[in-house]
């Protein structure tokens, strides 16, 4: 359902990147394709981290390892952030996510933070990798729950993947580091070239 | 009690009178709940009315509650603070008490003397405006409404889009005539992800003496 449009016609290497970096450097497009890339692009990513964090059965209700002793760590501890998690998801306004999100700065990664976005919109366009998310448009739980976001939002913690969330935060520090690793060998080539 | 304390607890008094205002309540239907189909199901009529408009009412007063406190007590920061919540709930309350008015169950009413005059003038043909009204209201992106506004300052007809709750007059100047609300919760029960459906469908119910009465008073 979310296509991305292949910006052919923009003089811009962004158009060949993955839609994770032209996310991230989202105000570098053109202005005319800024917005339903946004809306089409955005959607397709948060969906997919949206099911991906997700599964039937998990094996644990809970974060273990760094990710719990982190979120323990910011939050002062795991059902303190689920409960500011699940104000964000209830006071939400109109359409749009619940993120938690680490900071994407420097080697060692940055902190946690719980975010909300409106729309398709994604915290990759704020400097953030996201970890783990919760769909409130109405669609994702108007034919269950009705207007009752609240019991959506209960039974949502059930199903979340602990173990996909660690996954995804593993992965996000691997792309940072391998981005470091290519602007330092980038610096090399043009060192050894002059 | 000297006569300076006894102005200023007078004072007092009438401020905190002026300052007591009415608890906004839900509006009746003017119409079953069932009135409206097969074009909206009774069930997302009665959960749009009965629950969605009324929390819109119920946080509303809430707010207005919490904003009075805030200005007893000179709290500046407390007044912008509320003003997120003001305009979401107030605009909800403003937008459906609009919208049950905006609908009827007559199917067979149609636009007629200076408004539809003015919407062939303006539009071309009513198709057209129809047309571009229902091209506007289903690119909305989320949740929000698509309205037919009057422009007193260009003394012509618009149509615009506004998201959220936010209410058409208070930030955009137009007058609202006829409001289309493509918040998921309207429709999805019956017409799933296909809003177009629902706004092709939602022209059968119009109430264009309503519409019409909102111009000439525009």
């Amino acid at each position: 359902m979310f296509i991305i449009f292949l910006l052919s016609f923009v003089q811009n290497e962004l158009a060949f990147a993955p839609i994770v970096e032209i996310l991230e450097q989202v105000s570098r497009v053109p202005r005319q394709w800024r917005q339903p890339l946004i809306n089409n692009g955005g959607g397709y990513v948060n969906h997919i981290i949206y099911w991906s964090t997700m599964c039937p059965a998990p094996s644990s209700a809970t974060p273990t390892g760094s990710l719990l002793v982190d979120i323990e760590n910011t939050f002062g501890s795991f059902s303190v952030f689920r409960e500011r998690f699940t104000e964000e998801a209830g006071t939400l306004f109109g359409s749009g996510y619940v993120w938690l999100c680490e900071e994407a700065e420097g080697e060692g990664g940055g902190g946690l933070v719980i975010t909300t976005t409106p729309n398709q919109d994604s915290p990759l366009s704020q400097g953030l990798h996201p970890l783990l998310v919760l769909d409130v448009w109405e669609h994702a739980y108007y034919l269950k729950h009705k207007n009752l976001r609240p019991n959506y939002v209960s039974e949502w913690w059930k199903v979340v993947c602990w173990e996909e969330v660690d996954a995804l935060r593993k992965f996000w520090k691997s792309l940072t580091l391998s981005r470091i690793l290519n602007e330092k060998l980038f610096e090399i080539k043009k060192h050894t070239q002059t | 009690m000297s006569m300076l304390s006894m102005i200023r607890r007078s004072f007092c008094f009438v401020s905190k009178a002026t300052l007591v205002r009415k608890k906004y309540t839900l509006p009746q239907l003017p119409y079953s709940y069932d009135a409206l189909e097969p074009v909206i199901s009774k069930e997302i009529m009665e959960l749009h009315h009965s629950k969605h408009h009324a929390t819109y009412i119920n946080n509303l007063n809430v707010s207005l509650e919490s904003l009075k406190e805030c200005q007893e007590k000179g709290d500046i920061s407390g007044i912008a603070a509320l003003q997120k919540a003001i305009v979401f709930n107030g605009g909800g309350h403003i937008n459906h008490s609009i919208f049950w008015n905006n609908l009827s169950p007559d199917g067979n009413m149609k636009p007629k003397g200076v408004l539809l005059h003015d919407l062939q003038e303006q539009f071309g043909s009513l198709d057209n405006f129809r047309n571009e009204m229902t091209a506007k209201t289903t690119g909305i992106q989320g949740s929000g409404w698509g309205w037919l506004g009057y422009n007193r300052k260009r003394k012509h007809l618009e149509i615009v889009t506004c998201a959220n709750q936010d209410p058409l007059q208070a930030t955009t100047g137009l007058v609202p005539l006829l409001g289309i609300d493509v918040w998921e919760h309207a429709y999805y029960l019956q017409y799933k992800n296909a809003r177009i459906d629902y706004l092709k469908a939602i022209w059968d119910v119009i109430n264009w003496e309503d519409v019409s009465t909102r111009y000439s008073s525009a």
